[in-house]
């Protein structure tokens, strides 16, 4: 045969390289008569593994293929029918034309002289080819499938009814009687299948699911069944609100019952069962975590792994409880298996006390070294929980985690560290001192540029506050003369920090900038100029501008500002990077993130910090609901018109900006309010004008520069008195979803005027005043 | 002289070839059931096939590979994918469905123009003739125009897949026609 001969050559694979157009040019090898049975096999081996390599079929080469291939059912061969099932199986994902093999496939299943594993594959194949109008003539077979003699024809059939309640649920309900007795079955895994089933068709009605568990609980014999019993028992207990219920009580029972069972996997599940429960005292868990507490000494690395598991995850919410265990827990921080060793040394972690800490810590420290990184890391994390419960027992932590430092590892392990070392400089306040050292000491040999810049940002921070900072610049200092130009500058800037925070130092820092100017690299030159610049006009306003107040850019802001200006080609003017970092810190100074802004009048601007603006309660019925109070925010003007309160919350709104002179005659001022997909403009108008009444105010806004915003709806106020304001509205499209489209524009206000005790129906005359332009920034999406 | 000897050397040795038969025909015309008939020769109850049947029947010595496939409406144009190597076609007429004959017409010379069946053999069963509105077999012939059939051997016989009646008669023609061929 091709295999052996294959085998024999020095080709390791037997199929490897073979091309999916000449295995389907092949495929004509199917029509031959009589049937070569070998080859055809052999060919479908092919087929199955081009399609296991990813290879796809398009509908017509699918259909090709089965057409030709379905003729080899006239063969009696059994190795070429099962390869014929697996096929059909694979090809009903590219066609369902497979449903023409469902009449093959029912005779297989009723057929004499297939063996019983035969039919069970045909029953399993034929819910793949299968198609609606099958279902009638499929519903007798099946259900005398399920109560056949063989255990895996009913299981076959049991799992094609699982299947068949998503296509046809009516079909599946009728099946009682012999879902009943497949349920008593004497075989574990059709009882298995039986339950899955039951509980498919009822799940939904938890009175149904309970009574299946409770009239199934003592007369299965299966293990698979009963530990989906117990995960339906969970289900109802996390639904039925009273846990003193008979109901409750018979299922916590069973639970129970479960922990004593004589099959591992069951008692295995009954204890994750209950230690998921989220309504028990640890009284009620003792017995699981006492099965947990044997199966720790297991010689199957499975059932120590499961175990350990469940208990690392119930230690969160009864460290006192899982401590029980800590013998056997520090019997496996050794395990060979090192998920086993690091989830035992993290559950430790988190049950320890403070009296066991330092004794754990040294228990650890002998293991850690034949860990790999990747476990090393969750350890650390486990210890950085640790030190935030036990703040006095630091000094041992630390020692623990320098140690870390000092050995060979990777990056993310390395980081984790410092990230924890950081943590709990920050959290303990006594740490600070010892911390430091040991990160001073780290970046003495580190290979990490992103780690040493962090940490050189950091020391530029906290360094200044220790006892002895010239200690540390030492530190700093060498960094400046033996790393990278990035490291360098990062050095520079931090060594700016210590000037700034401490006089006393300037003279010699002076010093060292001094020799850096000297450097090689322009970055390190140019901050090094700049810094001695500010430090040596002793100005602490300047400093404190300069190098003390975080200069805070919105990357993405500022990256979407430079590709703009980048697309407009339009290089006559420098780019303007005022906008984005003047926006940027007032945002993060107000750190408005929920998006809610309130006017703050005399944030307005000065020109209208004086606008005089009085509260007068609408008394037009005219003016409904667009005259609005000044006080409140401009959300609640945004909430009283119908098509824009719908759109609910803003992503942000933007201060209130003056579009006219305060005094003018009608003084208008514009709120942006940034939608997903559009950005309302809110006009506030107020009139001036005595004896003047306007109405059907609105603002025409053209779009100057700001591509990607389309025109959509407009709300007009309808009328305004003298000495009122009212709110119009345009609501602009963002035509580009996701894009942040930003921009001039320029607005007209449109209105007509008329006295004020003129008739209601007096249409006035129209008039328009010209507005500033209104600018669109990045800013205003963040 | 030379089919003679060929002839004489297949039954000698009897490692004759199979015949491949296909037996077609719309919906409900009995397909199913002739072919059970055939095969074990009493009446089966039959579902509509959902794509084919196919069965091993040795008549007279003849070995006959006969395919069954599906005659309803959606299955029809899966039919060519079988016609390839087929020897003689059975196309069974539900005698008493005289509102579907003209449909069964159209089915048969759709199907005589391909080119894989050029040389097949055409043996039309008017069956059902045990029912008592059965057609008679000159009118289901006219009806179907099976004398504008030109360049084939063709022939027509009553038949009732119930009774057995015209099968074996059928059958005996075929290996008659393929004998001398």
């Amino acid at each position: 045969m091709e295999y052996k001969k294959n085998e024999e050559d020095e080709q390791p694979l037997p199929l490897q390289n073979i091309d999916k157009i000449q295995v389907l040019q092949e495929s004509r090898v199917f029509n031959e008569s009589p049937i070569k049975t070998r080859h055809c096999v052999f060919l479908i081996t092919k087929i199955l593994y081009c399609l296991g390599q990813g290879e796809t079929l398009s509908e017509m080469e699918a259909n090709d293929i089965f057409f030709n291939m379905i003729k080899l059912f006239a063969s009696e061969d059994t190795k070429l029918r099962r390869m014929l099932y697996l096929s059909i199986r694979e090809l009903s994902s590219y066609t369902d034309q497979v449903f023409a093999a469902s009449n093959s496939l029912l005779k297989d299943m009723n057929s004499n002289h297939l063996t019983d594993d035969y039919k069970a594959n045909a029953i399993r194949t034929l819910r793949t080819a299968t198609d609606v109008s099958m279902f009638g003539a499929l519903d007798r077979h099946l259900k005398q499938a399920i109560v056949d003699q063989s255990p895996s024809i009913a299981s076959a059939a049991l799992v094609t009814g699982l299947h068949l309640t998503d296509v046809n649920l009516d079909m599946v309900r009728k099946w009682t009687n012999e879902l009943q007795s497949a349920l008593k079955s004497q075989y574990h895994m059709v009882q298995y299948h039986a339950i899955a089933l039951s509980y498919k068709l009822r799940h939904n009605d938890a009175l149904a699911v309970s009574k299946l568990v409770s009239s199934n609980i003592s007369s299965f014999r299966s293990p698979l069944a009963h530990t989906l019993l117990i995960r339906f028992a969970v289900k109802v207990l996390q639904q039925e609100s009273n846990k003193d219920s008979e109901r409750s009580q018979s299922l916590f029972k069973y639970l129970d019952t479960c922990l004593t069972y004589r099959n591992d996997i069951v008692v295995l599940e009954a204890c994750k069962a209950i230690c998921k429960m989220d309504n028990l005292s640890s009284k009620e868990l003792t017995a699981a975590v006492t099965a947990l507490q044997s199966f720790l000494l297991s010689n199957r690395s499975i059932q120590r792994y499961a175990a350990i598991q469940i208990l690392n995850n119930l230690a969160i919410k009864f460290p006192s409880l899982v401590s029980l265990c800590n013998t056997e827990m520090e019997g496996l921080v050794s395990d060979a298996n090192r998920n086993i060793a690091t989830l035992a040394i993290t559950t430790l972690l988190k049950t320890g006390n403070e009296s066991n800490i330092d004794r754990l810590m040294r228990q650890i420290t002998k293991f850690m070294s034949d860990m790999p990184d990747e476990f090393k890391v969750i350890v650390v994390q486990a210890i950085r929980q640790l030190c935030y419960k036990y703040p006095s027992k630091y000094q041992s932590m630390l020692t623990f985690l320098s140690n870390g430092l000092r050995e060979e590892g990777s990056y993310d392990y390395k980081r984790s560290i410092v990230d924890t070392i950081i943590g709990i400089i920050e959290n303990i306040p006594d740490a600070m001192e010892n911390g430091v050292d040991y990160l001073c000491e780290f970046i003495e040999d580190c290979e990490f540029t992103l780690l040493l810049q962090q940490v050189l940002h950091f020391l530029g921070q906290v360094g200044p506050k220790c006892q002895k900072p010239s200690k540390c610049i030492r530190y700093v200092y060498n960094r400046v003369i033996l790393e990278s130009a990035p490291v360098r500058a990062s050095a520079v800037i931090a060594l700016a920090k210590f000037a700034a925070h401490v006089p006393s130092l300037r003279p010699s820092i002076d010093v060292i900038l001094q020799r850096t100017l000297q450097d090689n690299d322009d970055e390190v030159r140019d901050r090094a100029v700049f810094y001695l610049n500010v430090i040596r006009k002793e100005s602490q306003e300047e400093i404190k501008k300069y190098i003390l107040d975080p200069f805070v850019i919105n990357n993405d802001s500022l990256e979407k500002s430079l590709i703009r200006y980048v697309e407009s080609a339009e290089f006559e003017s420098p780019f303007d990077i005022e906008n984005v970092i003047h926006h940027s810190v007032t945002h993060t100074n107000s750190s408005s993130s929920s998006g809610v802004v309130v006017v703050d009048s005399s944030d307005v601007g000065q020109d209208t910090s004086s606008l005089p603006i009085t509260p007068i309660v609408a008394k037009d019925s005219l003016q409904q609901s667009t005259v609005s109070q000044p006080q409140e925010s401009p959300l609640s003007a945004l909430n009283k018109v119908p098509q824009l309160a719908k759109m609910g919350v803003p992503k942000k709104s933007s201060k209130a900006i003056a579009l006219t002179e305060a005094d003018a005659d009608y003084s208008v001022v514009c709120v942006k309010h940034v939608f997903e997909d559009f950005i309302v403009f809110q006009f506030n108008v107020k009139n001036n004008v005595q004896q003047q009444k306007l109405k059907n105010l609105h603002v025409e806004m053209n779009v100057k520069s700001a591509d990607g915003l389309e025109d959509d709806i407009m709300i007009e106020a309808l009328s305004l008195p003298f000495n009122a304001t009212a709110s119009t509205f345009v609501r602009m499209k963002i035509s580009e979803p996701g894009a942040q489209p930003v921009g001039k524009l320029s607005n007209t206000l449109m209105f007509s005027a008329c006295e004020a005790d003129a008739e209601s129906d007096d249409e006035g005359d129209m008039d328009e005043s010209d507005l500033n332009d209104i600018k669109v920034e990045a800013d205003d999406y963040h | 002289m030379g089919n003679y000897f060929s002839n004489l050397f297949k039954t000698l040795f009897n490692i004759e070839q199979e015949l491949r038969i296909l037996i077609l025909g719309l919906d409900n015309a009995g397909k199913t059931t002739i072919l059970f008939q055939l095969q074990v020769g009493e009446v089966v109850t039959t579902v509509p096939t959902i794509g084919f049947n196919v069965e091993t029947i040795t008549y007279n010595n003849v070995k006959f590979q006969v395919w069954d496939l599906g005659g309803q409406t959606n299955l029809r144009p899966y039919w060519r994918c079988y016609y390839g190597n087929t020897d003689a076609i059975i196309y069974v007429i539900d005698s008493t469905d005289t509102a579907r004959i003209g449909t069964a017409k159209k089915e048969l010379f759709a199907m005589l123009d391909e080119k894989e069946l050029k040389d097949a053999i055409l043996l039309v069963f008017a069956n059902k003739q045990d029912l008592p509105t059965a057609m008679k077999v000159e009118e289901i012939s006219e009806k179907l125009s099976l004398s504008k059939i030109k360049n084939r051997t063709w022939t027509i016989f009553k038949t009732s897949a119930q009774t057995g009646e015209g099968l074996k008669e059928g059958l005996n023609f075929l290996v008659e026609k393929i004998k001398n061929r």
